[in-house]
């Protein structure tokens, strides 16, 4: 019987990578839960590059045009309106997952030493997915995207300085219009996808590098039970883990697909004032609502350009955790760290819930 | 150039090839080789009649009939979802032999 | 007759069940992704075109004029005599717009030296068929074209 695998190492070298393979190993503990996120972003991931493409093939990215072809590929197209929504709900649960992993990064110290890096392309890879899912619900260029385009280009112009040059590079001039959403077109087709590839590809390298990181509080535990970790191998025994959580969260997809379908809203009238209830997307709504809860001017500074530059300050500080955390570095418990970890999670969910309601 | 061993017959003929390749392009540029040509065109118009109804709208309310929950989808759903427990069932089968022969030192054999 | 030994492992067995499972659940995936690509658009053609009799007595006999006829580019063939023409200006082979040569009262295709008679009839080179032939009627100072798909060798 042929081993398929066998005869094409012998022919590309896959030798050392397949040794590789064989010795990773993942711990067991109380955590491991998290250690599963990754696979499931991956595989994520896999759906939106599968179901981007295809509706790259209905999708007009014209002012004039794109709205009529969001409707064509709904009703017209066979599975249009399946392939658009799995498109949707993939990428809501990508930015779930996404949150997921990060928080639970950042409370079980998984940044700390030698692994700082990684948790920066992380970080930076959150950013790309929160932007991608931006700008792919203004592409429909409906009523709403052109609202989500109007209000999201316009927060960066608040920040000092570089604003206004910010504002017009992500417009392509100094309002919406036709040549914004050519260039949210360019970003969520080519640009966005293509820095995400780069900065996974760097992450996945140093995620197999370091192995996977035990927080120090199971650590410890093991140390004082006077035990070992027990370690199990990736493959094949965890690699059936990730095939399960995969061919669940397909299922998971396509139900919310099939049962909560994409809807579009109304064509762009220039003229209409903003709808009541207008909000930014369910990811966005923490900003939104903390946004909203600053007062018009806080020590003589714009309002929104003091919580801009608040919020930013906050998010650098996140990213330079890794640096700040002397404890976790020399392999010790941070309860401040938690804390704050478990605050921002919060934080975040209080205000995600509250400016939905 | 030395170093590749090339022999002179191959760097004449390759030389005298790149030649003849410029010159065709050049040449073939220069006489008119991709210019375009002018043609006589003449206006004509459609014919329709009252039955024509001109390039259809797609309208909101079909997008949303679209949309319905149809039972022929909760089918395929629920198919779906047989094939993935299927398939989950039989790959825990085979992950918990895979830790038996785990535990046997099966896989340790490898490395030996 | 009992075997001593199985022919197919159970592990074999097992991994036999699992392929055979994902492969039935790609093939149910991959199929409306598979529909969805091969969605194609169907142009419609105009049901008839009209054109001016004063435009055609503008050209000169055994001179081309090109018009459109829905998705179909057509040319119109003023002959020597006065006679007019109207074929689809798309060759036969692969698609190239024609021309019209009038020294030798032939259409020639570019693309691959096809060359078709001024009745529209494939006499030399790749081309397989003849040229579509578009149907006319007067109707005043109208040129009435209409094209009759079911004709034999009237596929575009």
């Amino acid at each position: 019987m042929i081993n398929v695998i066998d005869e094409i190492s012998q022919r590309i070298g896959l030798g050392s990578i397949l040794s590789l393979a064989r010795k990773k190993m993942v711990p067991q503990h109380r955590h491991t839960i998290w250690y599963y996120m990754g696979g499931m972003l991956l595989f994520l991931l896999l759906i939106q590059l599968v179901t981007g493409p295809l509706l790259l093939f209905f999708y007009k990215p014209s002012a004039d045009a794109a709205y009529q072809s969001v409707k064509e590929i709904m009703v017209n197209v066979p599975y249009g309106w399946l392939i658009r929504s799995v498109h949707h709900w993939s990428s809501n649960i990508m930015i779930v997952v996404v949150f997921v992993h990060f928080f639970s990064t950042l409370i079980v110290k998984a940044y700390r030493k030698p692994r700082e890096i990684t948790w920066l392309t992380g970080m930076l890879m959150l950013l790309l997915v929160l932007f991608l899912g931006y700008s792919g619900y203004t592409l429909p260029f409906d009523e709403r995207a052109f609202f989500a385009l109007n209000v999201g280009t316009e927060i960066p112009g608040a920040i000092p300085v570089v604003g206004k040059y910010a504002m017009e590079f992500l417009r392509g001039g100094a309002t919406v219009g036709a040549h914004t959403l050519n260039r949210f077109f360019a970003m969520h087709v080519g640009i966005l996808p293509l820095a995400l590839l780069i900065v996974i590809g760097v992450h996945v390298l140093l995620v197999q590098l370091h192995g996977m990181s035990v927080p120090v509080s199971v650590e410890k535990e093991m140390k004082k039970k006077k035990k070992k970790i027990l370690y199990k191998p990736m493959f094949p025994h965890l690699l059936w883990h990730d095939v399960v959580n995969c061919l669940i969260l397909l299922g998971v997809v396509v139900t919310l697909a099939v049962l909560m379908p994409s809807g579009l809203d109304p064509d762009i009238d220039f003229l209409k004032p903003a709808p009541d209830g207008v909000k930014p997307d369910w990811f966005f709504l923490w900003v939104y609502q903390i946004l909203k809860w600053i007062p018009t001017y806080v020590m003589g500074i714009e309002g929104e350009v003091f919580g801009i530059v608040v919020l930013s300050m906050v998010a650098g500080f996140i990213a330079l955790v890794p640096f700040v955390d002397w404890k976790s570095q020399k392999n010790e418990l941070s309860p401040i760290f938690t804390f704050i970890g478990v605050i921002s999670l919060i934080v975040f969910v209080v205000c995600t819930v509250i400016g939905y309601l | 150039m030395s170093r590749f061993n090339i022999p002179g017959f191959m760097r004449l003929f390759s030389v005298t090839f790149l030649f003849l390749m410029v010159s065709f392009i050049t040449i073939g540029t220069l006489t008119g080789f991709c210019t375009e040509q002018e043609i006589s065109t003449l206006e004509a118009v459609e014919v329709k009649d009252d039955t024509d109804e001109g390039p259809v709208e797609i309208t909101l309310s079909e997008v949303n009939k679209a949309r319905e929950v149809s039972r022929i989808r909760v089918y395929g759903l629920i198919a779906l979802w047989a094939i993935i427990i299927l398939c989950v069932y039989l790959v825990n089968l085979q992950r918990k032999d895979d830790e038996r022969l785990y535990q046997d030192g099966y896989y340790s054999k490898d490395d030996e | 007759m009992k075997l001593k030994e199985s022919l197919l492992s159970r592990r074999w067995f097992l991994t036999g069940l699992i392929g055979g499972a994902l492969t039935a659940l790609t093939v149910y995936v991959v199929n409306p992704v598979v529909r969805f690509l091969f969605h194609k658009k169907k142009l419609p053609l105009p049901k008839a075109v009209k054109i001016a009799i004063a435009d055609i007595d503008k050209m000169l006999p055994n001179s081309v004029s090109y018009f459109r006829y829905g998705y179909i580019p057509a040319v119109l063939l003023k002959t020597a005599e006065g006679d007019l023409r109207i074929f689809s200006a798309k060759c036969t082979h692969l698609d190239c717009n024609v021309q019209y040569k009038p020294k030798s009262k032939k259409f020639y295709c570019a693309c691959h030296d096809g060359y078709f008679n001024d009745l529209g009839v494939n006499i030399k080179g790749p081309p397989p068929r003849p040229l579509p032939v578009f149907d006319m009627k007067m109707d005043g100072d109208q040129l009435i074209v209409t094209f009759d798909e079911t004709k034999e060798n009237n596929h575009v």
